[in-house]
């Protein structure tokens, strides 16, 4: 396994970065419902990278179980957000974010 | 311990039938309950303030009841308390407040027994919250609670006087007595707020090594002296009194006579450390209430509805218990507003017997009931004879006394108006107890017949008190710290004389051979003039005209401000938060990919703040 | 070290979670009861929940709660135990008022609904004495999705067999149908992204410190850029939570699409819960960096109450005022935790606490509960009663619009005083419960130093009277007309909903007259 030290470290949280910027752009830009869960998905990831790094960086288990809480925490909301999404469709017929724009102002 | 609950006992009893009253309705549009509760209420009340009062007088030293509740705390400091405080001054007047409330409440059984079930159950409410708020006022450990339930007390009497509220007169009485009193009660606020500022705290002893200083302490009693004016209704605020009687006559018995218009003594008895170190207001106190008690005693006697005779009446007893008061004598005052509140509480009652006898306030319809009502015709001539002062009765001690303190002080001139006022007193009174019961019965008078037992029995408990209530004048004065024997005095016998006269002379004038007409007709020519002067017209003229037009000026000036000015700034601030708030609305697009932008716009300016503070 | 490590030690103290026990045993029993009673009404468990929120309600004033227990990861004091009492409150008014409502929108349905409501007491209640990043996450979490569904919760998703109108029901108009699902899906859009940042910027917490306890962070932490970054993301998560401004897109949309005692619920406990866990992280390992936080925390506060106070003025239905005024009340709120930081320097002794300032978002936070909770139960009693003046036969169900307050004073006069007394609340008049509130917090913040802050909050506040004097003036002084000019009808109110308001109503108008005793419990619980 390659031990990760400062250098490596910090290649892991531009990629953790990364990530997360790419998952946002997809959060904003996308207008389909299921590619902003899937961009949402990106961004979790990218914590989840970041836990990792850092708890191989420190040693010790706490990296890791905090990952396997986070993985199991983004599971669970995008369960919630893809039931949501079903919903979104049940109702207007489309899972396209425009078609929950109804209130506002 | 025990006084503690009792205490609170007495306070709050009469809050939960209130409460009670006016939350669950059912309750309340139901006369007969809300009576049943609102009088047992009552009564819990009155048996713990006699207990506590007699473990207070009576030569009995009970400790002072003393519970306070941290209403605004301030930090390390609390800014101000509520809670329940008896003494040897409060006590007293808790079983005043008490009895003459409950006497009152069961009369009004009979009195208003043909009134809707509906009107009944909300008179009786209205009449829970009252006791509750003069409760309050009398037990208030300081100036604040007092002057918190003062304004409560303001507002059951509004609510009470205005009770026919069908009728155009009695709510404009009403508003009128709650403007007056307002206006003056202003004092009462200003008042607090100097004190405040000046001790920093709201209570009537003012802390040893914080002396008041003169100036402060005449700002301050000045202007509660001002609150007292009004609520006391002495002259020239005296005004809003006679009005109110437009309201159900027990509610004048309670409010008008026992209580209410008393509270602005209590307020002077309570206060007195701060009044006296004011000499300044002690000698207008002196001066205006003497005058006040001439000055209503001389309208008194003009006047042809029993209720507005009891009213000036009234007026000018208030002047003598201020007049004491300022004299420095605090006992003397105070026990005249005890003995003042049993025989005028009842003459009131027995007045609204008269005219629930004869459907009229006007003596003219009066005449005769001495054959028809004899129970109310001997408690009509035992009050009369209490209020004017007929030895060995309660109101002799009580006005003797105060004659005594004013000659004690030096006042010569307002002991001539007091003595003066007192044969005055003794003259209208009998002047009301002949034409109402004796001579030849009028119309009205025909069909008369006697009140009923729930009506005539708290008036027989009233009376006893009259009759008896000289007696605890030993007892007061060793409230205050002195021993006083009651001796004859001359200026007692003088003014014994001058009643003994007052009587004899409207047992002449009025006797039913002699009386050729009733009424004001009797009045020659320079009377009339003298009746025109000092009757309240011109003041209410005065009052009407320079008052009203002033205030209708100013308002009209305001109204314009507002109107042109005010108006005209809010509008426009308004015109520019609306067009500003409409454009920030287009914000809030809807779409909900525009939400996630504001996270990250928001995300991006908190970091950037964060990196720049860094 | 981790709790996991530690085995059987690890159970030392459990028995301070003892309320969080109950309330995990009862809402997974409500499940069981749920899938195991037949089909039809199941308002019985709605009873269920309310007696188990009670008696979890009364267990934090019975049991002793405090100690510590997770081997350090959890810590009940004053502060967790005041908050427990918060949520456990508003869950439980949340459903005494909503048990009428929720048997309408969907009687078969019921049981899911109290179930997610406990579960999201649960995470609330664990959030309060949370010590460490994972238990701080998960229960945040915990208490977050529930909300998401239950957003969601009774429109057409209540019908999942369904096409179309069912035969024989009288079909919710298409705001009742359709909204819930829009509501749900932008208080988890915005909800989602922010709690993924929030993580993101406590991954870098936990990279920075080197553990996941808040008593070692508090010494590890240093400073330094990422660090910066990271106390940004926290904020900017949290602050999703509490709707403070920009943050706060959701608030209107899901106060007007969802269902009404729900938004009741939403718009204190999880806003009560998000102060919680600002306040355990701010204060705690964060508050070497006070510097950098209280100057987010100054632009969230002038960001909310402009946005707060200027948007809620225009706004004709009742729950998007509500919505935006909640915003500007999170302000008053913020410049409360503010109060309780911006001397962190100065006075470290203390775990870097003005204690003052934390009584004071203590006592802000119970204030609020009571008079918003208290409004938006007025606003579901008169919409329930049922009237649109010129609309559609099928959107005539629950408006929330002003006009239906039009004459309420001659309609109900009870629910017109208790409406005026919970407005008069959230305005800040004398003598409502709402006024000491914002006395104490305005004072506290003074004395922390920020007069500025306190005369913008005063003068915005008072200009946010307009906004709650407006309902005011439509109960009493508005003829009871509708604006097609028919009569509006009487409305009655019954069962828990009429419960809850007189419950809330009497405690704005007690704790106002009396705030003594209250606002000493609010001083002790913060440690005074």
């Amino acid at each position: 396994m390659i031990p990760v030290n400062g250098e490596v470290l910090q290649l892991l949280l531009i990629l953790g970065a990364g990530l997360f910027a790419l998952g946002l752009y997809g959060v904003l830009t996308r207008k389909n419902t299921i590619g902003l869960l899937i961009g949402l998905e990106l961004m979790a990831n990218a914590v989840n990278l970041n836990l990792v790094a850092f708890g191989r960086y420190h040693g010790g288990t706490d990296g890791q179980v905090f990952t396997l809480f986070t993985i199991a925490l983004t599971v669970a909301e995008v369960a919630v957000g893809l039931a949501l999404v079903i919903l979104l469709h049940r109702s207007r017929r489309s899972t396209d974010l425009d078609a929950a724009a109804d209130l506002h102002g | 311990m025990t006084h503690d609950l009792l205490a609170l006992l007495a306070l709050l009893s009469p809050l939960v039938a209130a409460v009670v009253l006016f939350i669950i309705a059912p309750l309340r549009v139901r006369g007969a309950v809300s009576a049943a509760l609102t009088i047992g209420a009552t009564s819990v009340s009155l048996v713990a303030s006699v207990l506590l009062a007699a473990a207070r007088m009576f030569g009995a030293t009970a400790p002072n009841v003393d519970l306070q509740l941290a209403w605004l705390p301030g930090g390390a400091q609390t800014l101000a308390t509520v809670g329940v405080y008896v003494d040897p001054v409060a006590a007293p007047m808790m079983v005043v407040v008490a009895l003459v409330a409950l006497c009152v409440q069961v009369y009004s059984v009979g009195y208003l027994g043909h009134e809707p079930s509906r009107d009944r159950g909300r008179y009786f409410a209205y009449h829970a919250l009252f006791a509750f708020s003069m409760l309050g006022l009398v037990m208030a450990p300081n100036l604040l609670q007092l002057f918190v339930c003062w304004e409560l007390v303001g507002l059951a009497s509004y609510l009470l006087i205005g009770y026919y509220w069908t009728k155009p007169s009695a709510g404009q009485a009403a508003l009128k007595a709650f403007w007056v009193t307002k206006f003056a009660d202003m004092g009462l606020m200003l008042g607090l707020m100097v004190l405040y500022v000046k001790t920093g705290g709201f209570d009537w002893n003012v802390p040893v090594g914080q002396a008041l200083m003169t100036a402060d302490a005449e700002t301050i009693a000045g202007l509660f002296f001002l609150a007292v004016v009004g609520k006391s209704a002495q002259f020239p605020m005296h005004i809003w009194l006679p009005d109110a009687m437009e309201g159900p006559t027990p509610v004048s018995a309670l409010l008008h006579a026992a209580t209410m218009v008393a509270a602005g003594v209590y307020l002077i008895v309570r206060a007195y450390p701060i009044f006296m170190l004011a000499p300044t207001v002690l000698t207008v106190m002196v001066y205006l209430g003497a005058f006040t008690a001439l000055f209503a005693a001389v309208v008194a006697v003009f006047q042809d509805d029993i209720k507005k005779v009891l009213a000036f009446s009234t007026c000018s007893q208030l002047g003598y218990m201020v007049a004491a008061l300022g004299t420095g004598s605090m006992v003397s005052g105070y026990f005249h507003l005890t003995t003042h509140a049993f025989f005028k509480a009842l003459l009131f009652l027995t007045a609204g017997s008269l005219i629930h006898a004869v459907h009229s306030n006007s003596l003219h319809d009066m005449g005769g009931l001495w054959a028809k009502m004899k129970p109310t015709g001997i408690l009509l001539i035992i009050g009369s004879l209490a209020l004017a002062g007929f030895p060995m009765t309660a109101g002799f001690f009580s006005k003797d006394l105060i004659l005594e303190e004013l000659l004690h002080a030096g006042h010569y001139l307002p002991l001539g108006a007091a003595i003066l006022a007192a044969g005055l007193t003794a003259f209208y009174m009998t002047r009301v107890v002949m034409l109402s019961l004796f001579g030849a019965p009028s119309e009205a008078a025909e069909h008369a017949h006697e009140s009923p037992a729930v009506m005539l029995a708290p008036m027989v408990l009233l009376a006893v008190l009259a009759l008896a209530g000289g007696l605890l004048h030993g007892d007061f004065a060793r409230m205050a710290g002195v021993e006083a024997a009651f001796h004859v005095t001359p200026v007692g016998v003088v003014a014994t004389l001058v009643g003994f006269s007052g009587i004899g002379l409207g047992l002449w004038r009025f006797s039913p051979g002699r009386r050729t007409a009733i009424g004001t007709q009797w009045v020659s020519a320079p009377m009339r003039l003298l009746t025109w002067l000092t009757a309240s017209k011109p003041v209410d003229v005065f009052f009407a005209g320079f008052y009203r037009q002033a205030m209708l000026r100013a308002a009209a000036g305001i109204a314009w401000f507002d109107r042109y000015i005010i108006d005209a700034l809010i509008n426009l601030s308004g015109w520019a938060v609306l067009r500003g708030a409409e454009r920030f609305r287009e914000l809030q697009t809807g779409q909900p990919t525009d939400y996630v932008y504001a996270v990250v716009g928001g995300l991006i300016v908190l970091t950037a703040m964060g990196v720049f503070t860094a | 070290m981790s709790a996991v490590a530690n085995g059987f030690a690890a159970l030392d103290g459990i028995e301070i979670l003892a309320v969080d026990g109950l309330l995990a045993v009862s809402a997974l029993g409500l499940l069981l009861v749920d899938v195991a009673m037949p089909a039809g009404n199941k308002r019985v468990i709605g009873y269920g929940a309310l007696l188990l929120l009670g008696l979890a309600f009364a267990a934090t004033f019975t049991l002793d709660l405090t100690g510590t227990a997770l081997s350090g990861a959890y810590v009940g004091d004053g502060f967790a135990i005041w908050c427990k009492r918060i949520f456990i409150g508003a869950g439980f008014f949340g459903v005494l008022g909503g048990l009428d409502s929720t048997a309408r929108i969907g009687p078969r349905r019921q049981g899911e609904y109290y179930q997610l409501l406990l579960m999201s007491v649960l995470g609330m209640t664990l959030l309060a004495g949370a010590r460490d990043l994972i238990l701080l996450m998960v229960s945040f979490e915990l208490m977050s999705l529930p909300l998401y569904a239950m957003a969601a919760w009774g429109g057409i998703g209540n019908y999942p067999e369904q096409k179309g109108p069912i035969p024989g029901m009288t079909m919710p108009s298409k705001r009742r149908w359709h909204r819930p699902a829009e509501a749900g899906l932008k208080l988890y859009l915005v909800g989602a992204v922010s709690t993924v940042v929030a993580l993101y910027g406590i991954s870098l917490v936990f990279g920075l410190g080197g553990s996941t306890r808040f008593a070692v962070l508090a010494t590890t932490l240093t400073g330094g850029p990422l660090l910066t970054l990271a106390v940004a993301m926290i904020v900017a998560g949290f602050a999703f939570k509490i709707g403070a401004a920009p943050f706060h897109m959701w608030v209107p949309d899901t106060y007007e699409g969802a269902s009404t005692p729900f938004v009741a619920f939403l718009s204190v406990a999880p806003k009560a819960a998000g102060f919680a866990a600002l306040v355990q992280l701010l204060l705690g390992p964060l508050a070497g960096m006070a510097a950098t936080w209280t100057t987010l925390v100054v632009v969230l506060i002038v960001v909310s109450l402009l946005v707060g106070n200027l948007m809620a003025v225009p706004q004709q239905n009742i729950k998007r005022m509500l919505g935006f005024s909640g915003v500007a009340q999170m302000g008053f709120g913020l410049m409360a935790l503010l109060a309780a930081g911006s001397v962190t320097a100065h006075d470290v002794a203390s775990r870097g606490v003005r204690p003052e300032g934390l009584a004071t978002l203590l006592f802000f936070l119970a204030a609020y509960m009571v008079a918003n909770m208290g409004a938006f139960f007025t606003v579901e009693a008169v919409a329930a009663a049922g009237y649109t003046p010129g609309k559609p036969a099928d959107e005539r169900d629950d408006d929330d619009t002003l006009p239906t307050f039009a004459g309420l004073h001659s309609r109900s006069p009870a629910l017109a005083l208790a409406g005026l007394l919970f407005v008069l609340s959230l305005g800040g008049i004398p003598f409502a419960v709402g006024f000491w509130a914002k006395v104490w917090v305005l004072l506290s913040l003074w004395a922390a130093g920020f007069g500025w802050l306190v005369v913008m909050a005063a003068a915005l506040s008072a200009a946010g009277l307009f906004y709650y004097l407006q309902v005011a003036r439509s109960m009493y002084m508005k003829a009871p007309v509708g604006a097609d000019g028919t009569t509006l009808p009487a409305v009655k109110v019954g069962g828990g909903l009429l419960l809850a308001i007189v419950l809330l109503a009497l405690l704005t108008m007690g704790v106002g007259l009396f705030p003594g005793p209250v606002m000493e419990a609010a001083r002790i619980a913060a440690g005074l």
